[in-house]
């Protein structure tokens, strides 16, 4: 199945997954996808995704029969910080599928949509490096809420660390789903994207180049700055 | 998906549905959000093939051009449209930053939609109330209160008490101002000529100065509805003297005009509880009740209306201080509050106890983390002057605190053999409750209630239980009354005419696996399935109607004499009116226990 995704051919160039044809359409009009990704820790060189959700934003409506959820069993050791904060146990991931199915899904999931996540340059970097193992490459826009956040001065800018995404959803009145589930927190961040990106519509209606902009321009991620769970 | 789940099923008419249903419209849910006056359907659209619920903020209704609605939170609108196949008569545009949750079609979707009942558009009391300069719920409690400033008659201190009273009764007003020469005005109040002329204490032919109040409490004119509003919880007072920049007064503003009479939509109050950062403002909100109450009677809003306006508040209340006591005291398993008896069915009094119960998702060791953090949230509770169940009936007790599992085991159990001591009164207690929090969890309480697993014992016992609460009429022609003790040759309202019928709701209720509702919803619900005869079922609502009212005068009269309530009335104290009616009533809901007596032993026998 994932042979047939991604169409590898040994030795070729890597597929680049999603492409960029929505970059012009009013971000209403595209299709986003927005994931959360649950780790063992932020370390890109050593630690592993454990679980990862992820829904779609069509038509400007979160779609809640596009929620994938998954596990993934880690290849190293789960530490008890990580533990304290996804809840996941080992004895939990002990019988989850591998990377792969984690791969393929996402890849799915993300073919021909743009990626929103809430301090994104995390997710952009493990599912990257995720995706990089099997041959494919995260190569288009990507919408960070963080950086959104910052943008609408509903987060302190030029801070050091990225705003919690509970306390920017209730703040501006949004309702919580599952906190540090990764399907929960996806959902609590696609809501969370509506909002920011509708109050930016007021100033100037958002296109998925002009979010994209602002997404770039407000990250932190370029500094690799520590992230606060 | 447990966020979208939760929330319908706490929202009517979805709580309706079972579980898969409601499991089916949770995944079926597109969230969208609006800005403050984007439209969302617009007048004369294409017909919808979806209907939308509010999750977050506010939309307003709007007919040409004006607003005559304001939904929020849980209300339902397009659904018209939807089941109709005809354009939206009525646009609908978000009055504040406003999350909406679209759902699809239901008739296609779900295995049951019929269970789905929606309420509909068209009182001329809906659509006249919010005109003129009434905006959206944010425009409201952050409006200037000069918008509710009411010209008021003013006169001079020596005019008698009398041309006071027909100033005030011409103008159609309830207080006048009265001007000094220091410039320091005073007010009077229809309560000041109830309390002070009524009982004699001051002559009608007197200077009206004798009844005044002085100096008054005044509010500038530019001061937000809320700010104002706190004002008068803080000094417990009813009406605030509006004064210009320069102090000159302008004319009166009344808690009444400052809350919405309408039910569903209290704004300023809730906003009040809803807003609440601490329990010191919570507090404050809270007290407010007892005046609102008042002025609300005063006004003619009707009896059963204030009581779910309060109930309304109350259950806000419950989950603010949920969510501000969530900090401090976390039990650590998800847990499940429900509210139980006239709180649950939405017909509280003034003065009326909250009866709790929790359930947590977990095992029996989370029991003492639950009921400790449970008894914070009670104590918290009676800081802002709601009283729990002076009976027992609270949620840090063993008996209204158990796990998932034991809730559904004893109540199965329950409605299998319902022989062991006190299972019955539990029974009820559970068919009056409604969650508010985690509703899809203290939903499952309830479910295990209405299970058609019931044996014939438990609906014959029930059936004898819910008749044994019998009216007081006796073998001769008048009221059977105390005849010994505190309230001897009195009358107990509450247990005499408001249990029989409250019972008789309950009964239905369970019988047909509906208690959702008040006790008129149930019975007249009870008369479409056949448990009643439509006759009986309105003679029953009568009766409760009549009841009720009688309480809550009662209620209104002791808040506004610095009292305790009473439930006990002396026949002799009503009018022969009253007493003549009260008595039919109390023979009709005996005839029907009477019919249901027979026919049930012979059907259930």
């Amino acid at each position: 199945m994932l042979r047939r995704l991604t169409g590898r051919v040994p030795g070729g160039r890597p597929r680049a997954i999603p492409g960029w044809d929505s970059l012009d359409l009013p971000w209403r009009e595209a299709e986003l996808a927005v994931v959360d990704l649950e780790l063992t820790g932020l370390d890109l060189k050593r630690d592993e995704i454990v679980s990862y959700g992820g829904v779609v934003v069509r038509g400007g409506r979160v779609v809640a029969s596009t929620v994938v959820y998954g596990l993934v069993k880690p290849r190293i050791p789960v530490t008890a910080e990580s533990i304290a904060i996804h809840a996941l146990r080992p004895a939990d991931l002990e019988d989850a599928p591998g990377l792969d199915a984690c791969v393929e899904a996402l890849a799915e999931l993300l073919t021909g949509r743009v990626l929103v996540a809430h301090a994104a340059w995390v997710e952009r970097a493990f599912i990257g490096r995720a995706f990089g193992e099997f041959g494919l490459r995260l190569d288009g826009p990507v919408v960070d809420t963080a950086a959104l956040a910052r943008e609408l001065g509903l987060a302190p800018r030029g801070a050091e660390t990225e705003p919690s995404l509970e306390g920017l959803a209730s703040g501006i009145g949004l309702p919580l789903h599952t906190t540090h589930h990764a399907a929960g927190d996806a959902l609590t961040t696609a809501g969370l994207f509506l909002a920011l990106a509708s109050r930016l519509d007021r100033a100037e209606p958002q296109t998925v180049r002009s979010l994209t902009n602002v997404s770039h321009r407000q990250s932190l991620g370029a500094q690799r700055r520590p992230f606060p769970f | 998906m447990k966020e979208f789940l939760n929330f319908l099923a706490g929202q009517d008419p979805y709580a309706a549905l079972d579980g898969d249903d409601l499991e089916r419209l949770a995944h079926a849910v597109e969230a969208e959000y609006f800005t403050a006056g984007t439209t969302v359907v617009a007048e004369g659209a294409e017909p919808l093939d979806h209907l939308w619920v509010v999750r977050t903020g506010a939309v307003e209704v709007v007919d040409r051009g004006r607003v005559v609605d304001l939904l929020g939170p849980g209300d339902t609108f397009g659904h018209v449209s939807l089941l109709s196949g005809l354009p939206p008569a009525l646009a609908v545009r978000a009055a504040e930053d406003t999350l909406c949750y679209r759902l699809p079609d239901h008739r296609t979707l779900l295995a049951h939609p019929e269970r789905l009942r929606f309420a509909f558009y068209g009182t001329d009391v809906r659509r006249d109330r919010l005109t003129g300069a009434d905006g959206g719920f944010a425009d409201r409690a952050h409006a200037p209160v000069s918008r509710y400033v009411r010209p008021v008659p003013r006169c001079a201190p020596d005019l008698p008490v009398r041309e006071v009273a027909a100033l005030i009764s011409d103008s159609g007003q309830s207080c006048a101002l009265v001007d000094y020469p220091d410039g320091v005005a005073g007010i009077v109040t229809d309560n000041d000529f109830r309390r002070r002329v009524g009982s004699g204490e001051v002559g009608v032919d007197e200077p009206v100065d004798r009844l005044v109040t002085r100096p008054v409490l005044t509010v500038n004119a530019s001061t937000p509805v809320a700010t104002a509003f706190l004002e008068m919880v803080e000094h417990g007072v009813h009406h605030l003297v509006a004064v210009d920049r320069t102090g000159r007064p302008l004319g009166v503003v009344r808690v009444v005009d400052l809350a919405s009479a309408e039910v569903r939509d209290p704004l300023v109050v809730r906003a009040a509880v809803d807003s609440a950062s601490d329990l010191a403002a919570l507090g404050d909100a809270c007290r407010l009740l007892p005046a609102t109450a008042v002025e609300l009677w005063d006004t003619g809003v009707p009896p059963e209306r204030i009581g779910g306006l309060l109930a309304a508040v109350v259950d806000s209340a419950l989950r603010r201080l949920l969510h501000l006591d969530a900090a401090v005291a976390d039990p650590g398993v998800p847990t499940s509050w429900l509210v139980l008896g006239s709180l649950a069915r939405r017909e509280v009094l003034p003065s009326s106890d909250v009866d709790t119960a929790v359930v947590w998702d977990g095992g029996e060791e989370a029991a003492d983390a639950v009921r400790s953090a449970a008894s914070r949230v009670l104590d918290d509770l009676e800081s802002c002057g709601l009283q729990r169940c002076a009976d027992g009936a609270n949620a840090n007790t063993p008996t209204f605190s158990r796990p998932l599992a034991r809730w559904r085991s004893d109540v199965a159990g329950i409605v299998k053999d319902p022989s062991a001591e006190g299972s019955l009164l539990l029974a009820t207690m559970l068919a009056d409750s409604r969650p508010v929090s985690e509703a899809a969890l203290g939903r499952e309480v309830l479910d295990a209630m209405v299970a058609p697993a019931r044996s014939p014992q438990f609906l014959h016992a029930l059936l004898e239980y819910t008749l044994a609460a019998r009216p007081p009429t006796g073998f001769v022609r008048d009221f059977v009354v105390e005849h010994s003790g505190e309230h001897r040759g009195q009358l107990n309202l509450k247990r005499g005419g408001l249990r029989p019928v409250t019972s008789l709701g309950r009964w239905v209720g369970v019988v047909t696996g509906d208690v959702r509702g008040t006790t008129p919803e149930r019975l007249r619900r009870g008369a479409a399935d056949g448990l009643l005869t439509t006759d009986e079922a309105e003679t029953l609502v009568g009766a409760y109607h009549q009841v009720y009212a009688l309480l809550l005068a009662e209620e209104v009269e002791a808040i506004r004499a610095g009292r305790p309530a009473s439930t006990y009335v002396a026949p002799g104290d009503l009018d022969s009116l009253t007493r003549r009616h009260l008595r039919e009533s109390f023979r009709a809901i005996g005839h029907v226990q009477e019919r249901l007596e027979s026919e049930w032993q012979r059907r259930l026998g």
